[in-house]
């Protein structure tokens, strides 16, 4: 798979995780000063997996040093365990499935895991995020209960809001599970500004063999990701969401024209021209991924944007990155973070609601709720 | 040199510049610090020690550090930087020792899953371990403290370092933690016993922290065998007694009172099966420090030597994909 | 529908009890001698719930059988809580592919 090197978007003491990301097979010639600066920024990235899975695959572990081997690892045993806690909680969770419509959908971290696919390795899922259609949404909550899950969240007004405006349930627990389910029964907020076509998400849906469930076929997945992170997100401490996606454009690949006009042709479906263009901005800034130049002149009638744009992207830029490894002041950083959680409020919000300037309940609880799911996103 | 033999001016300007390295033996970190007092606490608790050269790879880098700004002046802070990331809330800035020592073995509990972590103190004789695992009301510090000041030797107060390729035990040697009585009893019980200044007012009241020994630093990378695993249990109206465990709920208790057991999953389950299978268990209720050691000693001496399975059956490398 | 142990168990012996590991949930177990004896059975092959009865019959002392069909169930209820074993019927777990 080949990588390409980082440009000139990410901060420069970030370049040696983006380099050894993108060409492992160079982590060979790192001495010990090299590894002592790049494995405790991989870690808070949260890429310390990851980079293990990469370099590991490309190096012979015998020539790195005892140190470095025993960190390595140490990110592939963390992921090793998130990965073995998503199956257990998988297979515990299809008996109360069966009986209720589906398909099951997984979403994000858990379908990769569910594939087995290599942009799964190495990944620290915090949750589960499962999407039935609408109409079996009930009775599997329902069964989930009896079957001993219970919800986090029992604040009226979280559970109100949650059902009223939103595309997923609260998290539920269960004993025995360290991992939270979400139930979704589409990938955004119905009320939100962006539509998918839900219908297709499913109807297009792929079974995954061995399993009783299914993943978004390979454009929905990229496209997922995409919004999660420059829809849904504030991008703070992200860059592990961008590593993925650019992964994605990669295994697509985005370099074959007509893959790349499917990919659109389905953005456009989903309503999500505006952010795939985004992605790919970001994508090239970061990565240099292989088709994102020709993927950004294709999507040019999709116009410049003020929530998707250049402006944005230069906030993104400062705070995509660990806190370790800022080139600005931290303050620099802050404020940028701070822009970039006031647009992913208002990207939140439909634009009927922002009429409603007054303190009225229910504008207020709705910020109140979008502000704690910001809150609560991990992972 | 060791660190208690370096001039505290020069130590204290090391520390503020480019660090230094501190080998605990299965792990070590590079500490800095821009606070003067932290760096005579250091000089002190640290004082057996060797100043590293701080270039090279490290499992840590922490950073005790004044907080500035405004609220400075009204109440003035330290906190703690590991790896460039503040994870615990600030200390008053005359409490620094104290958040340099629970900061830096929290990054430890969180960043090395290559080995078992048990929360347990460890000591050994003759390369033969005692692990006591650390609940509350044990007076596993205590007793750790005045084992080690009785001719046992320290691998750790906090951390039970298991290898995970053949349950051995590492060393995880670090300044041992008092608190409240503790502290005068241990100094009562050894008056020649190096300790760091008292902290009062700290969340679990008042700390102060005793030097490992030189004898002891210089171990720091021999491997021990486990020869027993025991329960403390600080009773002041008793005076000693001990109890057979059955083994089965040793590994039990072990497990639930450890760091990283449950993501280790497999290599957890068997080396810890292995670490009870060669120890006896035990647990021992005591009052007094004196006939506590002495009964060790003796069940210790009893102890049937068992010997070592050799590399248990996963290996290390199956940890990989 | 008989029941039979899941695969993939790791078991240790310990003088008085055995701890078991669970490939898939990845949690450690605690069984008494009763429990283990009937778990190593459905390691051998699938019994049926009355085979399980009929030998824990036998393995009981003669004041305790009349309490085997309850203890029976009890432990059998456990053991398929736990995720130890299960019916020939349920869909196998493979361990292999959870557990590198």
């Amino acid at each position: 798979m080949d990588f390409g090197s980082p440009r000139s978007h990410a901060p420069q003491a970030l370049r040696p995780l983006l380099l050894a990301l993108s060409d492992p097979r160079s982590a060979a010639s790192y001495d010990e000063s090299g590894w002592d600066s790049l494995i405790p920024v991989a870690r808070t990235a949260r890429l310390l997996g990851v980079l293990a899975h990469r370099v590991y695959e490309h190096v012979d572990r015998s020539t790195l040093p005892e140190r470095v081997q025993r960190h390595l690892d140490a990110g592939l045993t963390e992921a090793r365990y998130r990965r073995q806690k998503t199956l257990f909680l998988l297979h515990t969770i299809t008996p109360a499935l069966s009986g209720h419509a589906g398909p099951w959908v997984l979403l994000k971290g858990a379908a990769y895991v569910a594939q087995d696919r290599p942009l799964g390795r190495g990944r620290l899922p915090t949750d589960v995020d499962l999407m039935v259609p609408r109409a079996s949404l009930d009775g599997v909550e329902h069964a989930l209960k009896s079957a001993g899950w219970v919800f986090e969240k029992t604040e009226e007004y979280d559970q109100h809001y949650y059902r009223a405006w939103s595309h997923e349930l609260p998290p539920m627990v269960a004993a025995g599970q360290s991992m939270e389910l979400d139930l979704h029964h589409t990938i955004l907020p119905p009320i939100g500004r962006i539509k998918p076509d839900t219908a297709r998400l499913f109807s297009d849906a792929m079974p995954v063999a061995g399993t009783a469930f299914h993943v978004l076929c390979p454009h929905d997945q990229l496209l997922h990701a995409i919004v999660h992170l420059v829809h849904d997100s504030d991008f703070i401490g992200r860059l592990r969401d961008l590593v993925d996606i650019d992964a994605m454009f990669r295994a697509l690949p985005l370099t074959d024209a007509d893959a790349r006009a499917a990919l659109i042709e389905r953005a456009r479906l989903h309503d999500m021209e505006k952010p795939l263009r985004m992605a790919a901005m970001l994508c090239r800034g970061w990565f240099e991924t292989p088709g994102c130049e020709e993927l950004i002149s294709d999507t040019v009638t999709a116009g410049d944007s003020f929530f998707y744009g250049e402006r944005v992207i230069t906030l993104a830029n400062r705070v995509l990155g660990p806190a370790n490894a800022l080139d600005g002041s931290e303050r620099s950083r802050r404020r940028a973070g701070k822009l970039l959680e006031a647009r992913s409020h208002w990207l939140r919000m439909p634009p009927w609601l922002l009429a409603y300037h007054t303190a009225s309940k229910g504008v207020r609880s709705l910020a109140q709720w979008a502000t704690k799911r910001q809150g609560a996103a991990t992972g | 040199m060791r660190i208690a033999e370096i001039p505290e001016q020069l130590l204290f300007h090391r520390l503020s510049t480019e660090g230094v390295g501190i080998d605990f033996g299965s792990a070590r970190a590079r500490v800095k610090t821009n606070l003067p007092a932290c760096a005579a606490s250091i000089r002190t608790v640290y004082g057996g020690y060797f100043a590293d050269d701080p270039s090279g790879m490290f499992d840590v880098t922490v950073d005790l550090r004044r907080v500035r700004g405004i609220r400075a002046y009204v109440r003035p802070q330290c906190q703690l930087l590991c790896d460039g990331i503040v994870d615990q809330e600030p200390f008053p800035l005359d409490t620094s020792l104290p958040l340099l020592e629970w900061g830096t073995n929290y990054s430890l509990a969180t960043r090395l899953y290559c080995y078992l972590l048990l929360h347990a103190g460890v000591v050994e004789r003759g390369g033969r371990a005692i692990v006591m695992p650390a609940m509350p009301g044990s007076g596993k510090s205590t007793l750790t403290a005045a084992l080690t000041l009785r001719g046992f030797r320290l691998l750790s107060d906090e951390f039970g370092v298991v290898r995970l390729r053949d349950a051995r035990l590492l060393r995880m040697l670090r300044p041992l933690a008092l608190k409240n009585e503790s502290i005068d009893v241990i100094q009562r019980f050894e008056p020649t016993a190096v300790l760091g200044r008292r902290f009062p007012k700290t969340r679990k009241g008042t700390v102060a922290h005793l030097a490992p020994q030189p004898s002891h630093v210089d171990a720091r990378q021999e491997v021990a065998s486990p020869a027993l695993v025991v329960f403390p249990r600080f009773d002041p109206a008793a005076s000693v007694e001990l109890h057979p465990v059955q083994k089965a709920r040793a590994f039990a208790r072990l497990a639930v009172n450890s760091f990283n057991c449950e993501a280790l999953g497999p290599q957890a389950f068997e080396a810890l099966s292995q670490l009870v299978a060669e120890s006896s268990c035990w647990q021992l209720r005591y009052g007094d420090l004196n006939g506590a050691i002495k009964a060790l000693r003796e069940l210790l001496d009893e102890a049937k030597q068992v010997d070592g399975p050799g590399l248990l059956s996963d290996k290390r490398e199956a940890v990989r994909w | 529908m008989p029941l039979v142990a899941v695969d993939g168990l790791r078991i240790r012996h310990f003088d008085d009890a055995t701890v078991v590991f669970h490939p898939l949930s990845w949690d450690a177990h605690l069984l008494n001698p009763a429990a283990f004896a009937v778990l190593e059975l459905l390691l051998q092959a699938p019994h049926s719930e009355s085979e399980i009865i009929e030998f824990l019959e036998d393995a009981l002392r003669d004041e305790d059988r009349p309490q085997a069909v309850a203890h029976s169930e009890k432990l059998i209820s456990e053991l398929r809580s736990l995720g130890l074993i299960r019916q020939t019927a349920d869909s196998a777990i493979d361990a292999n592919r959870r557990d590198p």
